[in-house]
């Protein structure tokens, strides 16, 4: 029996598991995986005798999830020279205070 | 402010934006920008967006400027080395991911992929898919998930919501530590009537699979719904908390603030996130929070212990290895109770002395036949409930009796004959309490975990599940069900409880017949109560918690629009809460006889709706009608073409002649507002006197749902016979008859319903 754990960068979210492990499921000799989306790590326990780890990525990647490749999109990136977000240009300043809506409210909550 | 969990959430947000943009474009591409996205059999389109921004999404195109706000709502990842605030980021990703996340169910929806198959799985009530094709998808065939809760659902759980027998909500994502974790969590919450949504999965174990495997009944009826094995389908409770303040609060599309408070306010929900926490669930979290809910996790994870955004504590970390405990069912409870003192829920729990997990979630469960232990009632014998009130001196308080064999000689699966009489005295008990506590026993009895109470009088049928008597169920237990129950609810009014549970056949022979003859008796009584017959109306503003300013005027001929309250159920409440939500309001001058203005109706629905409802009319649907809350049965609403109205079941998910559907009917009808020609309302007041008597009364009905005329076939036979028409219902369409008004109009006039000698409605 041999372990492989693979990067699996595109895999942030419970859902890509789901696909992550049904392309699993049509492997034979993976004995064991534990898909990790908090930590985007795959791992594998496989008889080296059935399988590959070439033929184990090559499914992963034939998935849409290529081990090792790609990273979470991120839509949003800090202005380089002041390190500003730029978000808040768009949004512009937004002010915190006690609406009187919720001073009316809480005191009607569940009788 | 965790910089941990912002750029957590923030990563999260901004790459499940990207995936719907991405998903969204493929579905044009595929499918065409005009294909149609709905969640089935629910109103307020998809409801986070129509919420939130006002966005009335019907195509797949109209999803493009959403997810462009979603993206103006994300942000870069905190900076490494320069710490600052980030909640106003982390908030506005939790929003983003929201709307990225309802977009990708509803598109989900669009390739047949929702509601998320699960071969083999039945649930005891469940959103109907039948009527859903409307995006082009096939209806599910085989077992599935839940999906969407669906509006009848929503409505029906109203007044539960609001009278306290279902404190909140818990939204569970991933998965338990073990099953026996999973089943001792869900029935903890079961056992506080806490209402469960279940979603996501830890390396693709869901606990919605460890409940499955644990043989735990799922569905509407026993409060734990499956929405779906990964955490996008967590937008269907976040959806459930937008339609409350939609369909309760009386809030219109992009009062996002109004929305979110209403949720912080008033409805009482909390995440609990089980097992490990990825980037999208960090982001989803920050959605909740904006409503206001907290969340809890069983590992380790940062927290966010400062108030504000909820009303406590935001994020909480309570490791399952450290939680003590001798047992999963310790730890359980010390976890639930942590959610609740987190997110300030009020739980009213019942100490009833049985050996079974006991609560109102338990009230819908269901016993199949092959997990029963023994029934009484139903096709092979006869069950009956009976209870009168006694002297004071002739009831012994706290006597619990069986009378005849129990159930242990009786083979396995079988059946036999009882009696549950319930003796009662009180010094402010009254007679006409008997049929409203009597009424009581089908829930109370119901409440015990693997006890099934269906019927009620002569017709009751209860079954004793095999886990159950496994566990030392036996018959004196209903008793000690009772005894504590009717101390506890309705201690004001009883001072003294005697039960005797019956096997014995003569004596259930010889009580049947008593107990037959006083529910003749009441029906007459009842019958001869009229609205002309009592001096005062009872208020019910039970809703207001929910729909601030409606109110509800019930009569002897007018019930609860909830159809749960009527006059005496109202008056008994009275007497048990004097200053509760039903208070008596004197009919004073009648200003008005025909249309039913009375003058002290009129002061009360100023007082109560904070001046929004100035004058009600208690008869009438064209002139002041009485506002709804959310909660009705029913639906009535004028078809000016064909001088009447049709009645639409909230169980009707049918199209209407007026074009709409009860759902979109329904915004019309709910929030607490008066609109000439609509009025939601109970199912029973179609049958009294007093329907719309100002407007012509039964005879004005035109269409009506066929499930109305099925349930209540007798009773609207007897109804066409008072009005003079014996064939009246056979001359009212309904959605199998006809969909649209042209339609309509060639059935009345075809069978020459008599509206239309009728003078104009307005």
């Amino acid at each position: 029996m041999k372990e492989l754990i693979l990067e699996m960068p595109t895999m942030y979210a419970d859902h890509h598991v789901l696909k992550v492990r049904e392309a699993l499921e049509g492997l034979k000799g993976i004995e064991e995986a534990y898909a990790s989306s908090a930590w985007k790590k795959l791992m594998i326990s496989y008889e080296e005798k059935s399988i590959k780890p070439a033929e184990i990525e090559k499914a992963l990647t034939k998935a849409g999830y290529p081990p090792g490749e790609g990273a979470t999109p991120i839509l949003v990136t800090a202005s380089s020279d002041l390190k500003r977000d730029p978000q808040w240009e768009k949004l512009g300043n937004r002010v915190t205070e006690t609406n009187q809506k919720d001073l009316e409210m809480s005191g009607q909550s569940r009788r | 402010m965790s910089r941990y969990i912002a750029t957590r959430a923030i990563r999260g947000a901004n790459a499940i934006v990207a995936e719907a943009e991405a998903l969204m474009q493929k579905a044009i591409a595929d499918k065409g920008a005009d294909h149609p996205v709905a969640f089935p059999n629910t109103a307020y389109f998809l409801p986070v967006m129509y919420g939130m921004l006002g966005a009335e999404v019907e195509t797949l195109g109209q999803m493009e400027p959403i997810l462009e706000h979603a993206k103006s709502l994300l942000h870069p990842l905190p900076d490494e080395k320069l710490w600052v605030p980030y909640l106003g980021e982390t908030l506005d990703s939790g929003m983003s991911t929201i709307l990225a996340a309802e977009a990708i169910e509803a598109i989900r929806f669009v390739y047949g992929e929702q509601p998320e198959p699960y071969p083999g799985l039945e649930l005891a009530g469940v959103t109907d898919y039948s009527n859903f094709g409307g995006n082009g998808a096939t209806p599910p065939t085989d077992g599935h998930l839940n999906g969407p809760i669906d509006d009848i659902q929503l409505r029906s759980w109203g007044i539960q919501l609001v009278d306290g027998r279902m404190p909140g909500f818990a939204a569970i994502l991933g998965a338990a530590h073990s099953n026996e974790a999973a089943v001792a969590i869900v029935r903890e919450l079961q056992s506080r009537s806490i209402l469960t949504f279940l979603c996501g999965n830890v390396n693709g174990r869901s606990i919605i699979d460890q409940l499955v495997e644990e043989g735990v009944e799922m569905g509407f009826d026993t409060y734990i719904i499956p929405f779906g094995r990964d955490t996008l389908s967590a937008i269907y409770p976040v959806g459930f908390a937008t339609r409350s303040a939609l369909t309760f609060g009386g809030m219109k599309g992009g009062q996002w603030r109004d929305i979110l408070l209403y949720n912080k306010y008033r409805v009482f929900a909390f995440a609990l996130a089980l097992g490990e926490v990825d980037d999208l669930k960090y982001a989803a979290a920050a959605g909740v929070i904006s409503y206001g809910f907290p969340v809890i996790a069983d590992t380790v994870i940062p927290e966010i212990l400062p108030t504000g955004v909820t009303q406590y504590e935001h994020v909480i970390s309570m490791p399952w290895n450290e939680i003590e405990g001798a047992t999963e069912e310790e730890k359980a409870t010390k976890l639930v109770q942590k959610c609740i003192e987190v997110r300030g829920l009020k739980i009213k729990v019942s100490e009833v002395p049985v050996p079974v997990p006991y609560g109102s979630a338990f009230e819908g469960e269901v016993v199949r036949k092959n997990d029963m232990r023994v029934e009484f009632g139903g096709k092979h014998s006869r069950a009956f409930e009976y209870l009168f009130m006694e002297k004071m001196d002739d009831v012994e308080d706290g006597k619990i009796e069986l009378i005849g064999p129990t159930f242990e000689d009786i083979e396995d699966k079988g059946s036999m004959d009882l009696c549950i009489l319930v003796k009662v005295a009180g010094r402010k008990m009254e007679k006409d309490f008997e049929p409203v506590l009597e009424r009581q026993v089908h829930y109370f009895i119901n409440g015990a975990s693997g006890i099934q109470h269906i019927g009620q009088r002569d017709i009751a049928w209860i079954r004793i599940s095999t886990a159950a008597a496994d566990k030392g169920f036996n018959l004196n237990h209903f008793g000690d069900i009772l005894y504590a129950r009717f101390h506890e609810d309705f201690g004001s009014i009883v001072d003294k409880v005697e039960i005797s549970i019956i096997t014995d056949p003569d004596l259930h022979a010889e009580w049947l017949e008593k107990a037959r003859e006083a529910f003749e008796e009441r029906n007459v009584r009842l019958g001869s109560m009229t609205d002309e017959s009592v001096d005062d109306f009872y208020s019910c503003t039970l809703c207001q918690s929910f729909a601030p300013d409606h109110v509800c005027i019930v009569s002897p001929e007018r019930l609860g629009l909830c159809g749960a309250y009527n006059w005496l159920d109202c008056k008994a409440s009275f007497q048990i809460n004097p200053t509760g939500p039903n208070q008596p309001i004197k009919k004073a001058t009648e200003i008005d006889e025909a249309k039913g203005y009375f003058e002290g109706v009129n002061e009360f629905a100023v007082q109560a709706s904070h001046g929004v409802v100035t004058e009600v009319s208690m008869y009438s649907i064209m002139e002041n009608p009485m506002t709804a809350c959310g909660c009705f049965e029913c639906i009535a609403m004028l078809i000016p073409e064909a001088n009447g109205v049709m009645i639409v079941s909230r169980e009707d998910t049918s199209m209407t002649p007026t074009g709409m559907t009860f759902s979109t009917l329904a915004g019309m009808a709910g929030g607490g507002l008066q609109t000439p020609g609509v009025m939601g309302h109970g199912k029973f007041y179609i049958l009294s006197p007093k329907f719309m008597s100002a407007d012509g009364g039964f005879k004005r009905v035109v269409w009506m749902s066929s499930i109305l005329k099925e349930q209540m076939a007798e009773q609207l036979k007897a109804v066409a016979e008072r009005e003079g028409d014996p064939d009246l219902i056979d001359k009212i369409a309904d959605e199998t008859i006809c969909t649209d008004v042209e339609g309509l109009l060639t059935f009345i006039a075809e069978k020459g319903h008599p509206t239309l000698e009728m003078d104009p409605m307005f």
